[in-house]
C-alpha cells in the first residue's frame, strides 16, 4: 500500500515537471521577444493594457468610446485648455508631426490624434473644438462626465489632480472646484494606443518628432497595423 | 508690415538701452499664439542680471491681461505641475531662461486676441527697484 502511494507521488511529480519543463519551453518558443524601444522617455507596456469601456464625445458631439479606437492606431495626451504651457508644447509638436503625415513620407497611414480632456467643467466641447483645431483640422478634443473622464484615466493607470492657484490640492475631480482659477496637473506623457484600443507604450516630454515617429514606427512592425 | 516691424525694433532698443544702463537685460520676450478661446498664455525670454548680485523677479504685469504669475512647470515621474512662484531669483552674472516645460509667465484672462506677430508689454518688477518693460512678439511656435 504504501509503497504504491509512494510510486503514484513519484508519478505525478514527475508529470508536473514534464508540464512545467514544456510550459517554459512554450513561453521560450512562443514568446515575443521584447520590444525594445531605445527611445529616451519612451517605455513599452508588455503586454499592453487594455483600456477599460468609457463612453465619451468628441468635439461634434459623437460618441467617443473603445470603438472609436478600433481599426487604426491612436496617438493621445491628457490635458486641459487653460494649460498655457505643457499642453500647448506637445500639440504644438504634435502639429509639426501631422504637417509630415499630410504627405506621408513612407506610405504611413496616419494615426488618428486624440486630446482628453481632463477638464469638463471648464472645457465644454465648442472650445475644445476650436483649441484642437487650431493645431490641426483632424485632431480630435474628447471629453464628457466626469466619472467617465475619471473611470477612463485612472482605468490607464495615469492620474491627474485639480489644485487651486495656492498651490492646495484638491482631490475631487467629480465636482467643479469652487474657484475659477484652478490648475490640472496631470499626466503629461504621449500614449500610443494600437488598433485594437491598448496602450502600448508611453513617450514623456520633451517631445520630438524624430522620435515620436521612431516610437510609432516600432510599435507598428511589432504589433502590426 | 514694415512699419509694424519698425516699431518693433524701436521698442527692443528701447528696452535693451533701459535695461543695460542698469542691471538686468531681457532678450528675446516672446509669447505662443494661442486659439482665440483660450483663457491663459504663455510668456518666455531670457533675464540675465549683469550685476554681481542676485535680483529677483517679484511681480509682472501688462496692460493686456487681467493677471500675470511667475510661473513653473515641474514634470516628475510623468506628471506635469504647474507651480506658482512666489519670485524668481537669478544670481549675479548669470540668465535665467524661460522656456516651455520650464519658468513662464502665466498671462491670465486676455483682454484682447492675439495673433502671430502682435506685440504686447509686459512690465516686470525687479527686487533692486528696477521695473522693466519688455515688449513681447506673439509667435506661432
Amino acid at each position: 500500500m504504501r509503497t504504491s502511494g509512494a510510486k503514484m507521488w513519484v508519478r505525478a511529480g514527475l508529470f508536473g515537471v514534464v508540464v512545467l519543463v514544456m510550459a517554459a519551453a512554450g513561453f521560450f518558443f512562443l514568446k515575443k521577444p521584447a520590444l525594445d524601444m531605445n527611445v529616451p522617455g519612451a517605455r513599452s507596456l508588455a503586454p499592453p493594457v487594455r483600456i477599460p469601456p468609457f463612453a465619451l464625445m468628441d468635439q461634434r458631439g459623437r460618441t467617443f468610446n473603445n470603438d472609436s479606437l478600433a481599426g487604426n492606431w491612436t496617438l493621445a495626451m491628457i490635458g486641459y485648455t487653460y494649460c498655457p504651457d505643457i499642453c500647448p508644447t506637445t500639440l504644438r509638436e504634435m502639429s509639426s508631426l501631422y504637417k509630415q503625415f499630410d504627405r506621408p513620407p513612407d506610405n504611413i497611414r496616419a494615426p488618428r490624434f486624440v486630446f482628453f480632456s481632463v477638464d469638463p467643467f471648464r472645457d465644454r466641447p465648442e472650445e475644445l473644438g476650436e483649441y484642437v483645431g487650431y493645431f490641426h483640422k483632424d485632431f480630435l478634443g474628447v471629453t464628457g462626465k466626469p466619472e467617465e473622464i475619471n473611470r477612463l484615466v485612472t482605468g490607464l493607470g495615469l492620474f491627474y489632480i485639480y489644485q487651486d492657484p495656492q498651490g492646495v490640492f484638491i482631490r475631487d475631480v467629480l465636482h467643479k472646484p469652487a474657484m475659477d482659477n484652478y490648475a490640472v496637473v496631470h499626466y503629461s506623457g504621449l500614449l500610443f494606443i494600437t488598433p485594437r484600443g491598448e496602450l502600448a507604450a508611453t513617450l514623456q516630454p520633451p517631445l520630438a518628432t524624430d522620435d515620436i515617429l521612431a516610437v510609432f514606427r516600432k510599435l507598428r512592425a511589432y504589433y502590426g497595423e | 508690415m514694415k512699419q509694424s516691424m519698425k516699431i518693433l525694433f524701436l521698442f527692443c532698443l528701447l528696452a535693451a538701452t533701459r535695461a543695460g544702463a542698469t542691471e538686468i537685460l531681457v532678450t528675446d520676450p516672446w509669447i505662443r499664439e494661442a486659439p482665440p478661446s483660450v483663457r491663459t498664455l504663455a510668456a518666455y525670454m531670457t533675464i540675465s542680471n549683469t550685476s554681481t548680485h542676485a535680483v529677483g523677479l517679484e511681480s509682472a504685469t501688462s496692460d493686456d491681461f487681467e493677471m500675470v504669475d511667475i510661473h513653473r512647470t515641474e514634470t516628475q515621474e510623468g506628471m506635469s505641475h504647474m507651480m506658482k512662484q512666489t519670485g524668481l531669483q537669478i544670481k549675479g552674472g548669470e540668465n535665467v531662461r524661460l522656456e516651455p516645460g520650464g519658468y513662464h509667465l502665466m498671462l491670465m484672462q486676455p483682454r484682447r486676441h492675439l495673433q502671430a506677430d502682435d506685440t504686447i508689454i509686459l512690465k516686470l518688477h525687479f527686487d533692486n527697484g528696477e521695473d522693466i518693460s519688455v515688449a513681447a512678439v506673439v509667435r506661432k511656435q
